[in-house]
């Protein structure tokens, strides 16, 4: 029996990457239409047998090392299955930029209650500066990541500071005329390229391997973009390990407690302004990174990437994920980004179907898709 | 037990949902089947424009492939950049991984160009522009692959300036241009023709896109003395005609001139009466009874041409020359054929410079005269029978 | 000093624009302590509702009516259908939410905004394109003195300056304004007084969203031009004039806007290169009130209840 259950547990899993994967290569709207639709209907099945659920929460819980590195496998290998569209490389590698966004948001929304609009602010601070310092000064790109974070944390800073003081619906309403602001600033100022932004970004080069050319394997060519991808999933797989130590330490415990109550929490000695000015650095300074990134990986930067749509996005992605739930938040960066990739005929409703589906599940399931788990002590 | 049956009816339903849909997968490549590219703006606010230059290359298409004397069959790609540089790029990507595809004619907003002229370089795909006036996009960095059959704004504004200036006498000018990539672009070619031939320049204020009030920045110009004659305005249509209709209700009497962002009906529908006089450097003039318009009509194609519509019809064409010469399959060649083809086509005789530029583009001088874009030539104020304003 | 004048005047104009907007959401905070975000984008179904008014209208062939006639119809029933339909978003979208934290009210008020603002943009013929509003008021010009004004700005003032006049009397001199003025203190002893909340509420949405279809459809005459987003931006500019004169305070929102729509115009005129900056001054201002003085120039500071 033991062993069956493991082979079915397994099978489980090749079967959803499978499936992820046909969804992703798949042409006609039909077939990916039928692959979500086999996706969507594997979660339901789990949902309505919870004998599923327990199994697959046994399963995992007892392979654990072996189901994360099959995991990981499935993704380092994508590429290699996706060596003939670039394409498909380059929106997973979009996927998994947002990804780094809503992580850091769910600090904020998620875990300590501050709605914070101001991610398109945070990214373009970011991208910005790895673009000027690349452009003008040449700093090399492993240089300008982590110091394109430390811009955006200081702004961040900045921000939240006086942020402390003011209460919900007003904080939400600075950090929209802050993202306005700075649109308008980068759009206007002739030192940031005004509206034709900055362009002759150059690729970023590992040792004698420049990113703009493409991976060769064991004869096998890999596109350019699998380089950006590669380096996103590392980076996203570092956030969330920042995530996880955040959560199972006095931060997290503390973010959760202004959550709850905040008067309660500052009772128990817990420093809001602290706490709350760190949510904010904390979450852009992995903003600016994932600008970074993006600088690099255009090589042409303007401000109509860095409206208050962006900020909309990332919002509905933490949402929809489950707020304070950083695996939700991970799944729906990936479903909020590729399926209005795969679903061409919808691009345009994208904003539209983001608000209304914000609405439903505010409704329906405020606590986001995948609701988070109590937290366990001891 | 129970549960892990039910499992099993499950799963064996999902594969089968699978297979059900890996059927309609397959597709074959037809023998000397070769794909053009279009991508411009299909969503957003250009998306009329960008909607007639595709129903454009569509209907060159169409026509090529009803010709005797070409091998090949074509197929037009058509993907939307939504006038937003990622999405550009991940259209461009999209082309250019197809190995059918040969070259592609694309864009209207230059931010979107200058961000995907890196990735069509990158594949080595031919790329014309059919809008999108940035003189960067072509020479900056001259890549051999970037061709663009629509002038630039430098020459656009020579143009305008030349006419003003030197053959109406107006040296005096006021400028109100949009924080766009196009209305900057506007700006600094209107400073360099005007400093050209030495005219003065009275004023220069940026406005919003999106911005509906500009009596104030009206009202401070009125209040100049000694004023200017021209009131200068480079950016895109809506704005443009608010500003004359402003311009109208402060009484003022400046003539009031553009570039071919205002070459739109949308300028005559929006200003109505207070568009009367407006003066412009506008697109290529193409005639009613030509047999461009007689078969676009035919076709019953939804959306108007716009003024982008004949560009990417010449473009498609003189790629689909460039194709006959050398064939489709070596990029290169035909990256340097394109480069070094002289065509005849809708728009006159289009020859490209070293940077890839095509040397006339069809401009000619327009005045709004009965809410319509007339030629100047022809028309009553160039015939003395209207006074031109400024004077 | 002519030009100084016009400056003002226009200044003024601005102002009442966005006073206009400003009074609904100081009404929808003092009332119910909610802050609808997408009040905004509910005056611009107003305007656009306008447009389609007068298509109807010019098509059923009634272009022989006088024009007031035309510009009182569109008025009418546009400020009615948009409080109407303003009143059923309140149902569907606010009133789920009275219990629930503050946050999602809000969240939920964005997404609005944002659905209302894309279905505008997506379903309505060239959407994405701003649209020409009709010319309803009389379009003459006349001199006083050295300034030269138009009737057609001069009414929109008159009617902008009557419709806050007419809502003060109504929240202050009313037995309905006394209702909700006492919901907005304390709703449960609001209803244990006898007052139904909850079609009070409704009212105040009903009032609220009839006075910014009446905002739309004049900002639309003011502007000659309407886009589907002015409601995102009009809607923030509304919501800071409102808090940089003191949230729930009537005169207080009529403060702001003038605040606002002063720094707005003559920043563009005088400010050399100051123009495209102009919203940024504007929000750099709001973003000083809201962190120094939360409570308005005329707010009164509202004391933290444990």
């Amino acid at each position: 029996m033991k062993v069956l259950e493991a082979i079915a547990f397994f099978g489980v899993e090749i079967i959803f990457f499978l499936l992820v994967f046909l969804f992703l290569v798949f042409e006609k709207t039909l077939s990916i239409f039928g692959a979500l639709a086999a996706l969507v209907a594997l979660s339901l099945l789990v949902g309505r047998y919870p004998v599923l659920h327990q199994f697959l929460r046994r399963g995992f819980s007892t392979y654990k090392i072996p189901s994360i590195l099959l995991g990981l496998l499935f993704i380092l290998v994508l590429p290699i299955l996706l060596k003939e569209r670039p394409y498909h490389i380059f929106i997973l590698f979009n996927a998994g930029l947002f990804a780094l966004l809503a992580l850091g948001l769910n600090w904020q929304i998620g875990s300590t209650n501050i709605v914070n609009f101001a991610t398109g602010a945070s990214f373009a601070t970011g991208a910005y500066t790895a673009a000027l310092l690349a452009v003008h000064l040449e700093w090399p790109f492993w240089v300008l990541l982590p110091i394109s974070g430390l811009a955006a944390a200081t702004v961040g800073f900045i921000l939240g500071l006086p942020c402390m003081k003011t209460k919900t619906y007003y904080l939400s309403l600075v950090t929209m005329a802050f993202t306005i602001i700075v649109y308008l600033i980068l759009n206007n100022l002739d030192f940031t390229g005004g509206p034709d932004g900055i362009s002759g970004i150059p690729f970023p080069s590992l040792g004698f391997h420049s990113f703009g050319s493409p991976i060769r394997l064991w004869g096998l060519e890999i596109p350019f973009q699998a380089n950006f991808y590669y380096l996103v999933v590392v980076l996203v797989a570092i956030t969330f390990l920042v995530d996880q130590r955040f959560r199972y330490s006095r931060i997290g415990l503390a973010w959760n407690a202004i959550r709850n109550d905040e008067i309660a929490a500052s009772c128990q000695g817990i420093d809001i302004l602290y706490y709350k000015v760190l949510s904010f650095s904390a979450n852009f300074f992995f903003d600016g990174i994932s600008g970074a990134l993006f600088a690099f990986s255009m090589g042409h930067i303007s401000p109509e990437s860095f409206s208050f749509n962006v900020s909309v996005t990332v919002v509905a992605i933490v949402i929809v994920g489950g707020l304070d739930n950083p695996v939700g938040v991970l799944l729906g960066s990936f479903l909020m980004i590729i399926i209005p990739e795969k679903f061409q005929v919808f691009q345009d409703y994208r904003m539209l179907i983001f608000g209304l589906i914000i609405l439903l599940m505010l409704r329906l399931r405020p606590k986001g898709l995948f609701p988070p788990s109590v937290r366990t002590y001891g | 037990m129970k549960g892990v049956r039910g499992f099993a009816i499950g799963l064996f339903l999902v594969v089968w949902t699978l297979l059900f849909c890996l059927s309609p997968v397959a597709f074959s490549a037809e023998k000397n089947l070769v794909k053009l590219g279009f991508i411009g703006p299909l969503t957003g606010p250009n998306a009329a424009v960008g909607l007639g230059a595709r129903n454009s290359a569509d209907l060159a298409v169409r026509q090529a492939n009803e010709r005797t004397d070409l091998p090949y069959r074509f197929e037009l790609v058509v993907l939307d950049d939504a006038s937003d540089p990622t999405t550009g790029v991940a259209a461009a990507t999209k082309l250019c991984s197809d190995p059918l595809v040969a070259a592609a004619t694309t864009h209207f907003n230059s931010p979107v160009g200058l961000a995907t002229i890196h990735v069509f370089h990158r594949y080595g795909v031919p790329q014309m522009f059919w809008g999108g006036i940035h003189p960067d996009i072509t020479n900056k960095h001259n890549y051999l692959e970037v061709t663009r059959i629509c002038p630039n704004t430098l020459v656009e504004h020579d143009n305008l300036v030349n006419f003003v200036v030197q053959k109406l006498g107006y040296k005096d000018w006021s400028i109100i241009y949009d924080m766009t990539s196009y209305g900057k672009s506007c700006l600094d070619a209107v400073k360099r023709s005007l400093n050209k031939v030495g005219a003065k320049i009275h004023s220069e204020d940026g406005i919003a896109v999106g911005a509906t009030d500009f009596r104030p920045i009206l009202s401070k110009i009125k209040a100049l003395k000694p004023g200017p004659q021209v009131i200068y305005y480079g950016g895109v249509v809506t704005e443009a005609a608010l500003i004359k209709i402003q311009m109208t209700e402060l009484g003022m009497k400046h003539l009031y001139t553009g570039v071919t962002g205002m070459d739109s009906e949308t300028f005559n529908a929006t200003a109505k009466e207070a568009a009367e006089g407006t003066l412009i450097i506008g697109k290529a003039h193409i005639d009613e009874t030509s047999p461009f318009v007689k078969a676009y009509k035919a076709a019953g194609y939804k959306e108007y041409y716009e003024a982008t519509g004949p560009y990417a019809y010449d473009a498609v064409n003189l790629i689909i020359e460039a194709i006959k010469k050398v064939g489709p399959e070596d990029k290169k060649k035909l990256a340097k054929a394109i480069r070094e083809m002289e065509y005849h086509g809708i728009l006159g005789v289009t020859k490209f410079d070293e940077f890839g530029q095509t040397l006339s583009g069809g401009l000619n001088v327009k005045v709004s005269q009965d809410k319509k874009w007339v030629l100047w030539e022809g028309s009553d104020y160039q015939k003395g029978k209207r006074p031109i304003p400024g004077k | 000093m002519t030009e100084l004048l016009e400056q003002i005047f226009f200044a003024l104009m601005l102002s009442s624009t966005y006073a206009l907007i400003s009074v609904g959401f100081t009404l929808f905070f003092g009332a119910i302590n909610i802050v609808h975000f997408s009040h905004g984008d509910v005056a611009m179904l107003g305007a656009f509702c306008g447009i389609i008014l007068y298509g109807i209208l010019g098509l059923a062939g009634l272009g022989s009516m006088p024009l007031w006639m035309v510009a009182l119809i569109i008025i009418v029933v546009s400020s009615l259908a948009i409080g109407f339909v303003g009143t059923f978003f309140e149902r569907m979208v606010i009133k789920p939410f009275r219990r629930s934290p503050l946050l999602m009210v809000l969240v939920a008020t964005i997404a609005l905004g944002i659905v209302i603002r894309e279905t505008v943009r997506l379903f309505y013929p060239q959407g994405s394109n701003p649209q020409v509003f009709p010319r309803i008021l009389p379009q003459t010009a006349f001199r006083l003195g050295s300034l030269q004004l138009r009737v057609d700005h001069l009414i929109i003032l008159l009617i902008s300056v009557l419709l806050i006049v007419v809502m003060f009397l109504f929240i202050n001199r009313t037995r309905a304004g006394l209702a909700i003025r006492a919901i907005s203190q304390d709703m449960e002893a609001a209803n244990l007084m006898g007052i139904n909340s909850d079609i009070m509420i409704a009212t105040t949405f009903l009032i609220g969203s009839i006075l910014a279809g009446l905002a739309g459809v004049l900002i639309g005459s003011y502007q000659t031009v309407v886009r589907f987003d002015i409601g995102l931006m009009g809607g923030i500019k509304g919501f800071s004039a409102a808090v940089v004169g003191g949230l729930g305070s009537f005169y207080g929102a009529i403060a702001g806007s003038l605040v606002l729509g002063f720094v707005e115009s003559l920043v563009s005129a005088y400010v050399p290169g100051g123009a495209p900056y102009k919203d940024v001054f504007a929000f750099v201002i709001v973003i000083f009130f809201l962190v120094f003085k939360p409570s308005g120039i005329l707010g009164k500071a509202a004391p933290v209840k444990i």
